[in-house]
């Protein structure tokens, strides 16, 4: 399983919602139900499953789902 | 003196090429400013009836709403804040409460039920700039907020020009904290939360400008952005906020903060220890207010020499603002002396007359005591406190936080501090609930974090403690749930904790 299917997996998780209906190109706070809250959560539950910690920079460029797998593949490697 | 509507009218024009706010990474001048508060006045004299008092304004970020709000108070009107994403049966409750039969929405289209909606984005250019305005202060109100009522309706808190008069006065009197027009300020929270009064009102009042946060930006993330890129110099967050980036202090180095404010939640020294590190060349201070008593009241201002006063980790509300004449009572509404904890109380020119048309509630809340040779109407906060002898406000918590677990009484703030201890400065809170199946008293204890086994936990509290202050119950959460105004929302807890199916 790939980096962006298994964060999108992950992340339907937090939001509760099928994965199918998770567009990785639209900016996440444009998802619903993706708000300070949930952010938060999903940020916390991306660190534990991958291992890795986001700096706060990094978090704040975040646009959508696939920089965010970019962004983990980066720390990753 | 001036009254701040008047200040108010006098910064427009003075400040006209200066920048007022930042939306969006837009910025726009008094003078921009000054254009649709115009606007919006013209409107207001040609569709809205003069008897029409108070005025519905879906709370959006862009600069229509900021004119809003000036334009209402320069045509003597008050503005009922309603938040854009609320669900149409609470704007609906909140509407008909008060009566309100205009509402200003810069989003235009949202029209709901037989009321008259006025798009602000989309008003034609003012034939004049009105030069009349109403300046004076009276019972005249300026503003109606709604606390989310748990049970039932929310309650209206009606809050007057004299009041927020009173506030800013009291505010700029004898206080370190003196903004310029070079002062580049956060504005990060709702206009349904009174902080945000505070905010642009200060800001305004200076000249200096305000710098908003998107929506469909995550709070606390972009605060950071902002004072970094912006190089902000006054920035007033709840103490969550300061939580949440507490992880990440490393990376924050915020040299051109000059005020750092808290407020809305109990403040912990040892998480302002660090704090101050971020923000070397801050003045950080703590500020207390409950909304009936118009935003803000006492101040304490953190030491960073460390001799800073604090009850279990807690720093104080501090000293007593202006003309507010602040009491600490028994249960019998008799008034203590230093070092005696009671209900904080309040009287003076900041505190409102009353709940919107609610009796019931205002017998409850506001009673009449006789202090200094007086006969004054005090409001009953709920918030525990002492005071010491150079007048400094000790908070302690709530006084329906201080619970009776099998007939003692328990300092919830007690056990927190000596839970923090052998968590290492995990986010905690202890809160206690009502075990519905026999109807007991359950002392429980949240922790932000990954589940862990609570035996070493416990062993400590014994350890510190008499047995009834031990938890009997405890939660994990990733993350805390918070309420819409970023506090740590303990009714939720306390709900998940009723709900939890007990392994």
């Amino acid at each position: 399983m790939n980096t962006l299917t298994q964060l999108k997996t992950l992340i339907a998780g937090e939001l509760k919602k099928p994965a199918e209906e998770l567009d990785e190109n639209i900016e996440v706070g444009n998802i619903s139900g993706w708000d300070s809250m949930t952010h938060i959560a999903i940020i916390t539950a991306i660190e534990e499953q991958f291992d890795i910690k986001f700096k706060l920079r990094e978090i704040n460029n975040i646009t959508n789902i696939i920089s965010i797998a970019e962004l983990v593949e980066k720390k990753q490697s | 003196m001036k009254t701040i509507f008047e200040r108010l009218h006098h910064s427009l024009s003075e400040h006209r090429h200066r920048n007022a706010c930042c939306i969006k990474e837009t910025f726009y001048t008094y003078g921009q400013l000054s254009v649709e508060v115009n606007k919006i006045r013209q409107c207001l004299r040609k569709e809205v009836p003069a008897d029409d008092q108070y005025v519905g304004l879906i709370g959006n970020d862009d600069v229509q709403t900021y004119a809003a709000v000036l334009a209402l108070w320069f045509e003597g009107k008050a503005f009922v804040p309603i938040r854009p994403n609320t669900a149409e049966d609470r704007k609906i409750s909140i509407i008909e409460q008060i009566g309100i039969r205009s509402i200003l929405d810069s989003r235009g289209q949202s029209t709901f039920g037989n009321y008259n909606w006025i798009n602000t984005a989309n008003l034609p250019e003012a034939d004049t700039e009105f030069s009349d305005f109403e300046g004076g202060l009276s019972d005249d109100l300026a503003y109606i907020l709604f606390t989310s009522g748990t049970t039932g309706k929310p309650k209206g808190i009606p809050v007057s020009r004299s009041n927020i008069n009173a506030f800013i006065k009291a505010f700029e009197t004898d206080n370190p904290i003196q903004l310029n027009e070079e002062d580049r300020c956060l504005q990060m929270f709702e206009f349904t939360f009174d902080m945000s009064v505070m905010c642009y009102l200060l800001s305004f009042l200076a000249g200096a400008c305000i710098y908003t946060i998107p929506e469909g930006k995550i709070k606390s993330n972009y605060i950071f952005e902002l004072l970094e890129k912006y190089r902000l110099t006054y920035s007033a967050v709840v103490p969550s906020v300061i939580h949440f980036l507490r992880k990440y202090f490393d990376e924050i180095h915020c040299p051109d903060l000059r005020y750092s404010i808290l407020a809305g939640e109990p403040l912990h020294e040892s998480v302002m220890k660090e704090w101050a590190v971020c923000a070397p060349n801050a003045l950080i201070t703590n500020l207390y207010g409950p909304t009936e008593n118009t935003v803000i009241c006492t101040q304490y201002d953190y030491k960073r020499t460390g001799d800073n006063k604090a009850y279990h980790d807690v720093l104080p509300v501090g000293r007593v603002l202006g003309d507010n004449d602040i009491i600490i009572v028994d249960k019998e509404n008799n008034i203590l002396p230093p070092h005696q904890e009671g209900e904080l109380c309040i009287a003076g020119p900041q505190l409102i007359e009353g709940y919107w048309k609610n009796e019931e509630k205002n017998k409850y809340a506001f009673f009449d005591l006789e202090h200094e040779g007086q006969i004054k109407k005090f409001y009953r906060t709920g918030d525990l406190c002492y005071y010491d002898e150079d007048g400094d406000y000790m908070y302690i918590g709530r006084v329906d936080f201080q619970v009776k677990i099998r007939g003692f009484r328990v300092e919830l703030a007690e056990v927190e501090v000596h839970a923090k201890h052998v968590l290492k400065g995990s986010n905690l809170v202890a809160l206690a609930y009502t075990e519905p199946k026999n109807n007991v008293t359950v002392l429980a204890m949240a922790i932000e974090g990954k589940a862990t086994d609570t035996a070493p936990i416990d062993a400590y509290l014994q350890s510190q403690l008499p047995d009834y202050m031990i938890p009997s119950d405890y939660i994990f959460y990733n993350n805390f749930p918070l309420s819409v105004n970023g506090k740590i929302d303990r009714k939720k807890i306390a709900k998940d904790l009723v709900g939890k199916v007990k392994m």
